[in-house]
């Protein structure tokens, strides 16, 4: 359970509450209080069934820090229909705990910069080298706006314990 | 728009129609009405920043019936910990128009663990794959020449996920139009 069911949780608590006060202090016939129980209870469960859709998507919420570098790709801007461009990444979060690190896709607004950046990182995963990516906000000196930069390195080799 | 944002935004709309309703024709105190509203527009915002949260990650509906191959990702079960393991896929739908990629995530499988590692190392040197999800029925070769006891549910409902080499893209045609000459009179560059 995540903080984004527990939101959902609460505000179908809310939807509760608001039908039960409907039900037991407004002098509506029962006819249109049942349309109402009715009308909630579909709601409530189309909702549930519509979750699933949702998921499976790219976020566009704030990179890790540090992350593992899985899969890479990028819709480049397109002038015909001004399209703008996105970067694509999949990765795992270098905070989670090993083995239980679940990928999760990520997308971000497309620079030339990052791109070849990309291509380069692209390169060494396809020689089966894991890429480290460090992602920070730095601010663009024409625009003044924060964007994101990222820096990849070789994943370091793991440490074994002496014998 | 699709159809989880449509009742989304649906859940918004009932929501606020409960909230009016309650508001004009019930028979609480106008605290009790102003409490309600504080309450529904937290519940509000509460949706709003619950979301972002849920995406990104895999999705465990079917994948698409053809599918091309961007990444895999692979948690082989362990005995230690109990983790049965799963193969994480992220593709693009070949029947959609949109080139967004999705995650998906199946329960592992060593034959879909050692297809998907043959197509991860066919990605690895520039091959593209496209991947065909059937699901159907399939024979249990474990179980032929057995015993008709032994033999029942040979047959199971599987679901299997095969690779293959993606078709090149054809060139452009050739009727496709010339770019004007350079000023220089020079040949334009081939396209």
């Amino acid at each position: 359970m995540n903080w984004g069911m527990i939101g959902i949780i609460f505000a179908y608590l809310m939807l509760a509450l608001l039908l039960f006060v409907l039900l037991t202090r407004t002098r509506w016939s029962w006819t249109i209080k049942g349309l109402a129980i009715v009308g909630v209870g579909l709601l409530m469960y189309s909702t549930v069934v519509s979750y699933s859709p949702l998921i499976g998507w790219p976020t566009g919420i704030k990179l890790p820090k540090r992350f593992n570098l899985i899969g890479i790709h990028v819709d480049e801007p397109n002038k015909n229909t001004q399209a703008k461009g996105t970067i694509y990444l999949w990765l795992t979060d270098m905070e989670q705990q090993i083995g239980k690190n679940i990928p999760r896709a990520y997308k971000i607004p497309y620079t030339p910069a990052l791109h070849n950046k990309l291509n380069e990182a692209s390169k060494k995963l396809r020689k089966n080298l894991p890429q480290l990516g460090e992602m920070e906000l730095v601010r663009n000196a024409v625009t003044g706006r924060l964007e994101v930069d990222l820096q990849f390195f070789d994943m370091p080799d793991p440490l074994f314990p002496e014998k | 728009m699709t159809l989880g944002i449509a009742q989304l935004i649906a859940a918004y709309v009932v929501l606020a129609a409960l909230l009016a309703g309650l508001n004009i024709f019930s028979t609480l105190s106008w605290l009790a009405k102003a409490l309600l509203l504080i309450a529904t527009s937290a519940a509000y915002l509460v949706l709003y920043f619950s979301f972002p949260p849920l995406l990104g990650w895999p999705s465990g509906e079917d994948l698409p019936k053809r599918f091309g191959l961007i990444a895999v990702y692979v948690q082989e079960p362990d005995r230690i910990t109990g983790a049965k393991g799963s193969v994480f896929f992220w593709v693009t739908d070949k029947s959609s128009s949109t080139n967004v990629p999705r995650a998906y995530l199946l329960d592992y499988d060593p034959e879909l663990h050692a297809r998907a590692r043959e197509a991860r190392a066919k990605l690895q040197k520039n091959v593209p794959q496209v991947g065909e999800a059937v699901s159907g029925d399939e024979l249990d070769l474990a179980k032929m020449g057995k015993p008709g006891e032994e033999r029942q549910g040979a047959k199971s409902h599987k679901y299997t996920v095969k690779f293959f080499d993606a078709a090149p893209e054809a060139p452009p045609s050739k009727t496709a139009e010339m770019p004007a000459p350079t000023d220089d009179g020079a040949a334009p560059p081939p396209p």
